[in-house]
């Protein structure tokens, strides 16, 4: 006869197998587990707590649904990560639209201007303790649109290559690059900013 | 003439069964407390006071707020079969009754409006709380202790 | 491709060799390239280590009953359509409001092993209320929480609350 499972000590392997042989109470471990990373995510794109809280909640019920197509080809939390990623995708497209922008609108308003920023020529990081440093960081990311931020997350966080971000996003490896390179260079700015204000 | 003197009879009992029970012990007592979790500090209002310290402690393992403060608390005795409504605000009343099979009916009603009503095993000595959204980000709780 | 773009793509490894060779040529004769590859590193690095980590701000236990919940919904709509082909005659005779029957059974959920003693208990909201139940086995307490985005019903006082509001 086989070993009950027991769901503190098994592996994420385990648990996955479990629940997709319907136990709801493996299930709920692996919830456990990855519930603050799959909320990172979704509160790294949204910034806003809420919303944050709803779309990992619904990432974990279409987890659930679709757990027989999980194969194991990634990590599991990579396989949730993904899905929350793309709820949180849906999301900011659908608000977008009752704002009524649209992104190439919006690449061409900054018409380049990532150019002709100055470059930063001391890290403006350098010295900062880890938990300053995040803070920081936190704090500019929420100064970027949703677009330049979440190829930030994806490209940083996430590790993805280009075609990946663009083929989650939708766009051409182009806009990726671009979109990047923006959010990169503004990023710097005010990061640099942040610097001048705290030393004077 | 039988038949006749044994349906009085069985009225009679019917009655008198009904009379005893109606006004039998209490079967079961309850005290209810209406509760606000907030994050914010302390408001400086005499009527709130700090929750008891192992109820704050409960609800502050299950749910998100920081402090949680006591608005109002009645208790009553529950006869059997008889509502029992305890007003715990303006807008915030429960009805309990209690029902055979040791069960507690409650009833949450809000602003003369029943919106919840939920069956409460008295079985086990476990608290009952109907809770909700309050304005702000905050919440708003009705704890019932049965026993 | 331009320039700026390619010294990103050089950052982020994503050059094939010729091209590698290509920009590390120009980055030996152009400062400006130098300083922008320099800025870019410094960028990628700080934030790819600095992911806030916040937590989830619920329990394990309020959280996963409204993942449970979902998941329990979710499994009635897809059910739903074949049902709902050919209703049974004696549905009619249940509660008229057929919304709130549905209601009831969609929002009684329990959240771990329970005793037959419990089969006793169930719950009825109004229509236009949205509740969940879940039931805490650590914490001894069954909870029926009224999500409410607009708090229409609020029954602690105003009182309470403009003092408060005052105090800030």
């Amino acid at each position: 006869m086989a070993k009950p499972l027991d769901h503190k000590t098994a592996t994420d392997v385990e648990l996955v197998a479990a629940s997709q042989a319907g136990d709801m109470v493996a299930f709920e471990e692996l919830v456990a587990r990855h519930r603050d990373k799959i909320y990172a995510r979704a509160f790294s794109m949204m910034r806003n707590e809420e919303e944050a809280i709803d779309l990992a909640q619904e990432a974990w019920v279409k987890a659930w649904q679709r757990l027989k197509q999980f194969q194991g080809d990634s990590s599991f939390a990579t396989w949730m990560t993904r899905i929350v990623i793309n709820l949180c995708l849906d999301q900011l497209r659908r608000q977008k639209r009752t704002r009524a922008e649209s992104i190439e609108q919006l690449d061409e308003e900054l018409g380049g201007v990532e150019r002709q920023m100055p470059v930063v020529a001391s890290n403006p990081t350098e010295g900062l303790e880890r938990a300053e440093l995040r803070k920081r960081i936190d704090k500019a990311m929420v100064q970027l649109s949703y677009e330049h931020r979440t190829v930030l997350i994806l490209h940083e966080f996430e590790e993805m290559e280009y075609k990946q971000i663009a083929k989650v996003m939708n766009c051409s490896i182009g806009t990726v690059m671009s979109r990047l390179f923006y959010a990169r260079r503004r990023l710097a700015s005010l990061l640099q900013s942040l610097k001048k204000e705290q030393q004077s | 003439m039988f038949l006749r003197a044994l349906l009085i009879l069985m009225v009679v009992s019917a009655w008198g069964w009904q009379v005893a029970t109606a006004t039998a012990a209490p079967e079961a007592k309850v005290q209810a407390i209406l509760v606000w979790g907030t994050d914010e500090i302390k408001p400086d209002n005499k009527s709130l006071k700090q929750l008891d310290g192992k109820l704050h402690e409960k609800l502050a393992k299950v749910f998100k707020w920081q402090h949680y403060f006591e608005v109002s608390r009645k208790s009553s005795d529950l006869p059997a079969g008889k509502s029992q409504g305890l007003k715990l605000s303006e807008e915030c009343s429960v009805e309990i009754k209690v029902l055979p099979e040791n069960v507690a009916e409650v009833k949450l009603i809000g602003k003369g409006k029943t919106l919840v009503t939920r069956r409460h095993s008295l079985a086990k000595a476990e608290a009952l709380v109907l809770a909700g959204d309050d304005r702000n980000n905050n919440a708003w709780f009705v704890v019932l202790n049965f026993n | 491709m331009n320039i700026e773009l390619k010294l990103q793509a050089l950052v982020d490894g994503e050059l094939d060799a010729r091209e590698v060779r290509e920009v590390e040529a120009l980055l030996a004769r152009d400062e400006f390239a130098s300083l922008l590859v320099q800025e870019l590193k410094w960028t990628k690095s700080a934030v790819r280590h600095s992911e806030a980590g916040v937590a989830l701000p619920e329990t394990r236990e309020f959280f996963w009953s409204k993942v449970e919940r979902g998941i329990a919904a979710e499994a009635r709509n897809q059910a739903a359509p074949a049902a709902s082909v050919a209703p049974a005659w004696w549905t009619k005779l249940l509660f008229p409001a057929s919304g709130l029957a549905a209601m009831v059974a969609v929002l009684f959920v329990m959240s771990g092993p329970r005793s037959s003693s419990d089969d006793a208990l169930n719950e009825n909201v109004a229509e236009d209320i949205n509740a969940y139940s879940f039931h805490s086995e650590a914490e001894k307490m069954s909870v029926v929480y009224v999500s409410d985005e607009n708090a229409d019903f609020s029954p602690v006082g105003q009182e309470v609350k403009n003092e408060t509001e005052a105090e800030k």
